[in-house]
């Protein structure tokens, strides 16, 4: 049912309504409400080519020992072996295989150091790009991006989280930026909520109802034309422009074939959905595979799981190359931490933030890379130590956005990423 | 309005009104100080029906029904708008609202995670009913601890993860107004009034709070207990390595005094577990009392402010929770006026609420002004004015901010030599207390020791007894061996135990001795605490001294600023005016230049189109000159021919002659040859004078050839000449053409000038409170005036009142006493909104802002559109049902009436003829499908910009 205003509906409605401009400088430095105002100094801070960005969470901590960076032969590596991959010299867990043959397109970090080793605030660093304090919360990376990248098609929502669970809904992650810029959560790959019309009405008089409603707003408008009440008015052409292309959230509409090759259980779904939606020039998408969290029985769970993720996202990696996207998205997978690389009683790993792995792909990201290393037996980092906040400055720069810039929000300068960090200029070309 | 108004209106006018005999009313105070400053002098007031939609939006948080809008409009009593404001205050549903306004102010929709929701209103609610003011309601949340019994009041605290950061940034907002975040690490880089020391100051009282859980009941919950406060230290980020200290002190002021205790001695109820500590000397409640005196202007003016905007639509400082110099009031007297009176009557919301509902301004219409230009004129002088006032408060500002500085640098000198002493006190202080912990475990092991020689003198007691009676015992049997054996080893056992219990004793000794050592070693420490305490006392009050000093500066620094930038403000206000009629003219003038371009255009036009003949005729003559030329060159041609034809036949006569000349010599007088040459030679004259007419006639010839090119040649000078005038002129009507276009276009910009001052005017005309302003609904508005313009919420509320008139009818006594009528409206209200408050949750969750983001920006996205337009709910409460507008449509026979019942239902307010038309062919065109039509209608009314807004 909630889906915020795309990026850039306000800088159509400015180039709409050429007067807004002016209302602000009029109005003073502070100016409250809408924000519009604002808006068309943040266009010149946009990144000029179409741009998108994709995150597939690895919900609960995804073992980098059976995945990224594997050791095998070691008192820390658990059963399984590392095999190479279509990048001489690179080798990752044997889980992995379908995703090996497109290492060409991927770099590896390996090198990640959070330093926290809690679910929420784990999770939090690493959408948020900074710890999470009481007295100030952070928009997330899909806020971010859907307020930074301009987005194709400003009547569609610029940030999607696709989840097994969801209503629907707006969630409430962009903090500072405001609900436009808010996640839709689409469970189960499911449309947004309240876009279909109500099966009582018919077209037409569904048509007759919007035009009288027009009507009345344009005698109100005539009255005193603000921009609060145009935007308002604007909202429900937007509606109706989402309501007609309700079919790009409708993963079914994918071929047969495509289904067969991502896999037909939940995440090879919720995957295609994205390439669907990223073809639809969507800004940002997130899609989540659980649950990573094997305190009990790792190396089984890994194998099952890991395996459902190789089959899907290889042939994400794949198709977005072939269909000539890679250099316009951005891919990311991430999990709040990596494990332990102890093996308990109980044959699991638990919650470990040292030394663990990121991947990226595609954008200005570098190609069949590995970047960081871990010693022998995975308990720390060695070379290219890297935290959150580094990789969230990377994402930006990885679609072009300059990440040392700042937000204006009603005067207050606030930072796309944390100030006192930066990217990783090695991995960035 | 028929004549120019002027705002003429000075001060001395609003300053004449106060000596008045009777106090003035703060709705006329406002009205009179807003008449002495606004550039319009009597804007004009809404209609009516707008006033009721406000007023009731606003006290009642819901537009009135159709039936209140009909009785409105046909009551004709001159004070029907006060009337009406006493009764929408008279309602429950204006405590509701009340109690909306303050959860959404004080909570910003952050989750229940200590007290629920309906504690959390409940707590509320009563404390609206019982009227507390600000000032009572402040302190209790300031204060409380979630004890038993007030557990509400600590939800501030509590659903706040009771961090001190949030809390500092929090109170800082909600209470004062001041948004000090960005003064944490550093004085705020954007906003200079507001310095580290004021952050560092609110969190030093924050600091000392912390979560402690408690047992209630049969379960255990959190509570905020605190800490005995002391001094913390804190740096800059920008100047590392120059301590500061955090004294306690509200923002602006100076820092809290506080009683010195010696450690162990602050609490009336010590930390412990499970316990709520209660410090003697509690920075809480020393801020809660400081805040709420009616002293601090930044507490007084943050409330009226957002009590302001509660009606107003916008605050007379527009970002709520950042008063600052940068973030101007629009009107500065107006806010002190506001802070001054709302704290003088105890913080009265009502009363306060009462009277901004009473003031003009209040009632100012919305709708654009028909015509500016009067006021435009009159508003050149003031600007004038106005800007002649600027360099003056500029100059005040530069003095007020060199001021600040210097008292600043001499409250940081005395505050370095403070930090010394202050860190030696400490130093002091915690030897004390590792000392007092010495003392402690002296005194423990005494009463260790005195617990040891009482449990032997027990037994020594029982032993010297039992050893008595066994004596008594043997002596009567002397033959028992065994039991004089007994008596001895009693005997024995009791010198035994005697001397254990005088080494005891000993030991007692010795362990009190060793306590009395440690105590005057404390009392030595103590001396020595209380030395240092006398050598930080003289720096203390130095530093309080440059501390009043620096409050007085910052106060003026930052009043002097605000009225700076209050100043520019009305400056940008005024040009702004002053710009309709410039703009304006430049319009005309445009247009003047457009005409006079146009006629240059028409002008160069008709140069072109009558050159057009002369450029004829010079083609005519090219044309012809190029026949005459073709002519004499084909009669050349001719002549040439006729000349070689002839010269050829001389050349052969001459061949015969010559040949036949030739025979006559062989053949001489030969008579036949004779005649031939004679003849041929008669003929060759013959011919040879045909040749030179012909050579005659080429010469003839050539020199018409070289006469016609003279003559083309001519003509094609001609011919270029006249091109080149054409163009000339074709090019002076292009010219022409781009200024008229230019002109055009610099018309265009020029309008478009027009529309973005005209635009810009009215936004500052609203802020200025000339004009009302749009304000969106809240979650809450929304819910219940869809609830209400729909009919559902008539519809429980009837339902309650028969269940309440069945269960429990008044009496015909009760109906007649005030407060039973009273309870009874409370108890309806109440009972319907536990009924329906279930529906509040979609509405938060689509048209309010996330939990603890600021709740009062607007914004417009599409899933509220959708939700609005596709969702369920909304789609069977907008159905016929039991007398709602809906089916009051349906049931209107008159499309006239059809349309009365739905403007007046749904926007409150009388339908236009030509909305009555499109009502009435909507109906018609859907025929037997009224039912639907009218749902539909009601839908659109529900979900236009005319709905959304209070305006």
């Amino acid at each position: 049912m909630k889906v915020p205003y795309a990026c850039g509906s306000q800088e159509h409605l400015l180039a709409r309504r050429g007067f807004l401009g002016t209302v602000a400088a009029g109005a003073g430095a502070v100016v409250g409400g809408l924000n519009v105002f604002s808006e068309s100094q943040a266009m010149a801070e946009l990144a000029s080519e179409q741009k998108r960005v994709v995150v597939f969470n690895m919900h609960g901590g995804l073992s980098q020992l059976e995945s990224w960076d594997p050791k095998p032969g070691t008192d820390t590596g658990g059963p399984f072996r590392a095999i190479p991959t279509s990048v001489p010299g690179i080798h990752i867990s044997e889980l992995l295989p379908l995703t090996a043959q497109q290492m060409q397109h991927l770099c590896l970090v390996r090198g990640v150091n959070t330093s926290e080793d809690d679910h929420g605030k784990g999770a939090y660093m690493m959408l948020h790009g900074r710890r999470q304090t009481p007295a100030s919360d952070y928009p997330t990376l899909g806020a971010v991006v859907a307020r930074t990248v301009t987005p194709a098609d400003p009547s569609l929502p610029g940030h999607i989280v696709v989840t097994p669970g969801g209503s629907g809904g707006r969630g409430n992650d962009a903090a500072y930026l405001g609900p436009r810029y808010s996640s839709i959560t689409l469970g189960n790959g499911q449309p947004p909520q309240n876009t279909e019309r109500p099966g009582a009405l018919t077209p037409e008089s569904d048509a007759a109802r919007h035009d009288f409603r027009r009507k009345i707003n344009e005698r109100f408008l005539n009255r005193r034309r603000t921009a609060v009440a145009d935007a308002y008015a604007y909202s429900y052409e937007q509606a109706l422009s989402l309501m007609q292309k309700r079919e790009i959230f409708d993963v079914s509409k994918e071929p047969a074939a495509d289904l067969e090759r991502y896999g037909t259980h939940d995440f090879g779904r919720m995957t295609l959905l994205a390439r669907r939606l990223l073809e639809n020039d969507i800004s940002f998408v997130q899609v989540s595979h659980s649950n990573y969290d094997t305190h009990n029985e790792n190396f089984n769970f890994h194998l099952e799981q890991v395996a459902e993720f190789d089959r899907s996202f290889s042939a994400f990696v794949a198709d977005i190359a072939t269909r000539g996207m890679l250099d316009s998205t951005l891919i990311v997978v991430l999990s709040e931490f990596g494990r332990t690389p102890n093996i308990n009683q109980y044959y699991g790993r638990d919650h470990w933030s040292r030394a663990w792995s990121v991947v990226m792909a595609g954008s200005r990201v570098a190609r069949g890379a590995a970047y960081g290393k871990t010693n022998a037996n995975g308990t720390a980092v060695e070379d290219g130590q890297v935290d959150h906040a580094n990789l969230f400055h990377t994402y930006l720069q990885a679609v072009a956005v300059d990440s040392s810039n700042s937000f204006d929000i009603n005067g207050r300068e606030l930072p796309f990423a944390d100030p006192s960090s930066h990217g990783i200029p090695e991995i960035l070309t | 309005m028929t004549r120019p108004h002027l705002f003429v209106v000075c001060l001395q006018l609003f300053a004449g009104s106060l000596l008045a005999a009777d106090p003035p009313t703060l709705h006329d105070e406002i009205d009179a100080v807003f008449r002495s400053q606004s550039a319009l002098q009597e804007p004009p007031l809404c209609s009516d029906a707008e006033f009721l939609r406000r007023a009731s939006l606003d006290l009642n948080g819901v537009p009135p029904t159709a039936d209140e809008v009909r009785a409105f409009l046909a009551d004709e009593s001159p004070d029907k708008r006060a009337k009406m404001v006493d009764q929408l205050m008279a309602s429950p549903r204006f405590e509701r609202r009340l109690v909306e306004f303050l959860d959404v102010m004080l909570m910003e929709r952050r989750p229940n995670s200590n007290v629920t929701q309906d504690e959390w209103v409940a707590w509320l609610l009563k404390r609206v009913q019982e009227k507390k003011g600000w000032n009572e309601l402040a302190h209790e949340l300031l204060t409380a601890n979630g004890a038993d019994g007030e557990r509400a009041a600590a939800r501030f605290y509590l659903d706040r993860g009771s961090d001190p950061h949030l809390l500092t940034r929090d109170v800082g907002r909600i209470f004062l107004g001041r948004d000090l975040q960005c003064a944490q690490c550093h004085d705020h880089p954007l906003i200079s009034d507001y310095l580290m020391l004021d952050y560092q100051g609110m969190l030093a009282i924050f600091s000392a709070g912390y979560e402690v859980k408690v047992k209630q009941g049969d379960k255990e919950v959190n509570c905020y207990a605190e800490h005995s406060g002391s001094d913390l230290q804190f740096e800059s980020v920008f100047f590392k390595g120059t301590p500061h200290l955090s004294s306690a002190r509200l923002f602006g002021g100076a820092e809290f005094q506080e009683p010195f205790f010696l450690p162990g001695d602050e609490y009336s109820v010590a930390p412990a577990d499970k316990t709520i500590s209660v410090p003697k000397h509690s920075r809480r409640q020393q801020l809660a009392e400081t805040a709420t005196s009616g002293q601090i202007h930044e507490f007084n003016e943050n409330m009226a402010n957002r009590l302001w905007a509660f009606m107003m639509g916008e605050g007379l400082v527009p970002a709520v929770d950042v008063h600052q110099s940068e973030n101007p009031p629009s009107n500065l007297e107006l806010l002190q006026l506001a802070g001054q009176r709302f704290a003088a009557t105890n913080f009265d919301m009502r009363n306060f609420l009462r009277e901004l509902a009473l003031t003009r301004v209040y009632q100012r219409a919305w709708d654009a002004p028909a015509d500016l230009m009067p006021q435009s004129v009159a508003a050149t002088d003031l600007l004038a004015a106005a800007q002649n006032e600027t360099a003056a408060i500029e100059q005040a500002a530069t003095q007020a901010d060199a001021n600040l500085s210097a008292a600043l640098s001499q409250f940081y000198e005395a505050e370095a030599q403070l930090v010394p002493a202050v860190k030696e006190l400490q130093d002091a202080r915690t030897k004390y207390a590792d000392q007092s912990k010495k003392v402690a475990e002296a005194l423990a092991a005494v009463q260790k020791a005195e617990g040891d020689v009482s449990a032997k003198q027990a037994i020594v007691t029982s032993v010297a007894e039992a050893s008595g009676k066994a004596k008594v015992a043997a002596e009567k049997l002397p033959e028992d061996k065994e039991l004089a054996a007994a008596a001895a080893t009693f005997a024995q056992r009791a010198t035994q135990l005697a001397a254990e219990l005088e080494q005891l004793q000993a030991a007692v000794n010795e362990k009190k001795t060793a306590h009395t050592t440690t105590v005057e070693a404390q009392n030595a420490i103590k001396g020595e605490v209380e030395a240092v305490l006398a050598k930080v006392k003289p720096l203390r009050d130095a530093l309080q001294q440059k501390d009043a000093a620096l409050v007085t500066a910052r106060q003026a620094s930052i009043q002097t600023n605000t009225k700076l930038n209050s100043h520019q403000q009305r400056v940008e206000a005024l040009q702004q005016l002053v710009n309709v009629k410039v703009i304006r003219d430049q319009i005309a003038a445009q247009q003047q230049t457009i005409q006079t371009e146009r006629q240059a255009l028409a002008l160069a036009q008709t140069n072109v189109t009558d050159y057009a003949a002369t450029v004829t005729t010079a083609q005519n003559n090219q044309t012809t000159a190029q026949q005459a030329m073709q002519t004499a060159a084909a009669q050349l041609t001719v002549a040439e021919t006729q000349h070689a034809e002839q010269l050829k036949k001389v050349q052969t006569l001459t061949v015969a002659l010559t040949s036949t000349e030739a025979a006559q010599q062989q053949l001489p007088g030969d008579e036949l040859i004779g005649e031939a040459i004679a003849k041929l030679k008669e003929r060759s004259t013959t011919l040879n004078e045909t040749l030179g007419q012909r050579a005659t006639e080429v010469e003839q010839a050539k020199s018409q050839v070289t006469e016609s090119e003279k003559q083309l040649a001519a003509a094609t000078t001609a011919m270029q000449q006249v091109l080149q005038e054409r163009d000339n002129r074709v090019k002076a009507q292009q010219d022409a053409q781009t200024r008229v276009d230019g002109a055009v276009g610099q018309l265009a910009t020029l309008e478009s000038n027009e529309t973005q001052n005209h635009e810009a005017l009215l936004k500052s005309l609203s802020r200025r409170a000339v004009l009302s302003d749009l304000q969106p609904l809240t979650a809450e508005q929304m819910c219940w005036s869809i609830f209400e313009v729909t009919g559902v919420y008539d519809r429980y509320r009837a339902g309650e009142i028969a269940e309440l008139d069945k269960a429990s009818p008044l009496s015909e006594e009760a109906k007649q006493d005030p407060n039973q009528v009273l309870a009874r409206e409370r108890e309806i209200e109440r009972r319907t909104y536990e009924k329906l408050k279930g529906n509040l949750g979609v509405f938060i969750t689509t048209f309010a802002a996330g939990a603890g983001q600021p709740q009062d920006e607007f914004f417009a996205t599409v899933d509220q559109a959708l939700f609005t337009a596709n969702g369920g709910p909304i789609q069977s409460w907008v159905a016929p049902a039991a007398g709602n507008v809906t089916e009051r449509i349906v049931k209107a026979e008159a499309p006239e009436l059809a349309a009365e019942e739905l403007y007046l239902g749904v926007f409150s307010r009388m339908p236009t003829p030509e909305e009555t038309q499109d009502v009435a062919a909507y109906l018609a065109s859907r025929g037997e499908q009224k039912p639907a039509a009218a749902q539909e209608l009601v839908w659109s009314l529900i979900s236009s910009a005319e709905f959304r807004f209070k305006h």
